[in-house]
């Protein structure tokens, strides 16, 4: 599979896939003028590539500062493909990194860690 | 084709339990397992719809407190610049009043050295001719 790759705009974060490594970074803010039109794609690309993977370890680095609430909602689905592909075998980890004074950042990751308990799911401050 | 999320999941679900209580085929025992579950995934969709709309808010307050900051120090900057500018304005006039009398005094001195060179030129030329005479 290839590599999924974006760079960020004002409004969109960096987006680097990379499936030699099965490093997965997202970082930036997120309030895209069309967020369901943004993350399609890569939600399409992560459930293929989780599904085509085996069961090597994926690590993905989430280092994100701004979301408006359809990009939470699509956070949301992308953990959602991740729990799924975990409970069915695939070794993951997410790790959510923020600035140590970011206190809502820090709330929406334990907000994901608690609803994504199967998950390993790492808060790291900067 | 996109994924189907957790929401379209439990609908497709919630369709097919309720196919099954149509068509009878769902005993009294499955029935409260199946509603049970159902119960189960609604919960968990209104917690995350909760989470989405209180982060949310949070992330709206922080860019609103974050422009109110941007805001007010742009005005402060707006304001030290409007006093920095009448400061120069008041040294600069300051200036132009003392260049104005430098100008001044060096036009009198001017004006005074000029009229002792006449004098001078004047005398030298009296002693040229009185010297000639004699």
């Amino acid at each position: 599979m290839e590599n999924l790759i974006i760079s960020k705009t004002n409004y969109t974060p960096d987006i680097n896939f990379d499936t030699d490594t099965g490093i997965l970074n997202i970082s930036g803010k997120s309030y895209p003028e069309n967020t369901f039109e943004f993350y399609t794609p890569v939600t399409s690309w992560i459930a293929e590539y989780v599904k085509s993977t085996n069961n090597e370890k994926l690590i993905f680095n989430f280092e994100l500062t701004y979301l408006n609430s359809s990009s939470l909602k699509s956070y949301f689905d992308i953990l959602d493909i991740l729990e799924e592909s975990h409970n069915e075998g695939s070794s993951i980890e997410i790790n959510w990194i923020y600035e140590s004074d970011d206190d809502i950042i820090e709330e929406t990751g334990e907000d994901f860690k608690e609803d994504f308990e199967s998950l390993e799911f790492n808060l790291i401050a900067k | 084709m996109s994924e189907q999320t957790r929401e379209e999941k439990v609908m497709l679900y919630s369709d097919e339990v309720l196919d099954n209580i149509k068509k009878n085929v769902l005993s009294k025992e499955d029935f409260f397992i199946e509603y049970d579950k159902l119960l189960n995934s609604y919960t968990k969709l209104l917690k995350r719809y909760k989470k989405i709309v209180k982060l949310s808010d949070a992330f709206n307050n922080s860019l609103v407190n974050d422009n109110k900051e941007i805001s007010q120090k742009a005005r402060a900057k707006i304001m030290n610049n409007a006093s920095d500018q009448r400061k120069l304005k008041e040294k600069m006039a300051i200036s132009m009043l003392s260049d104005k009398k430098q100008i001044e005094y060096l036009s009198k001195s001017l004006e005074s050295a000029i009229s002792e060179i006449r004098i001078l030129k004047e005398k030298t030329k009296v002693r040229f001719i009185e010297k000639n005479k004699l």
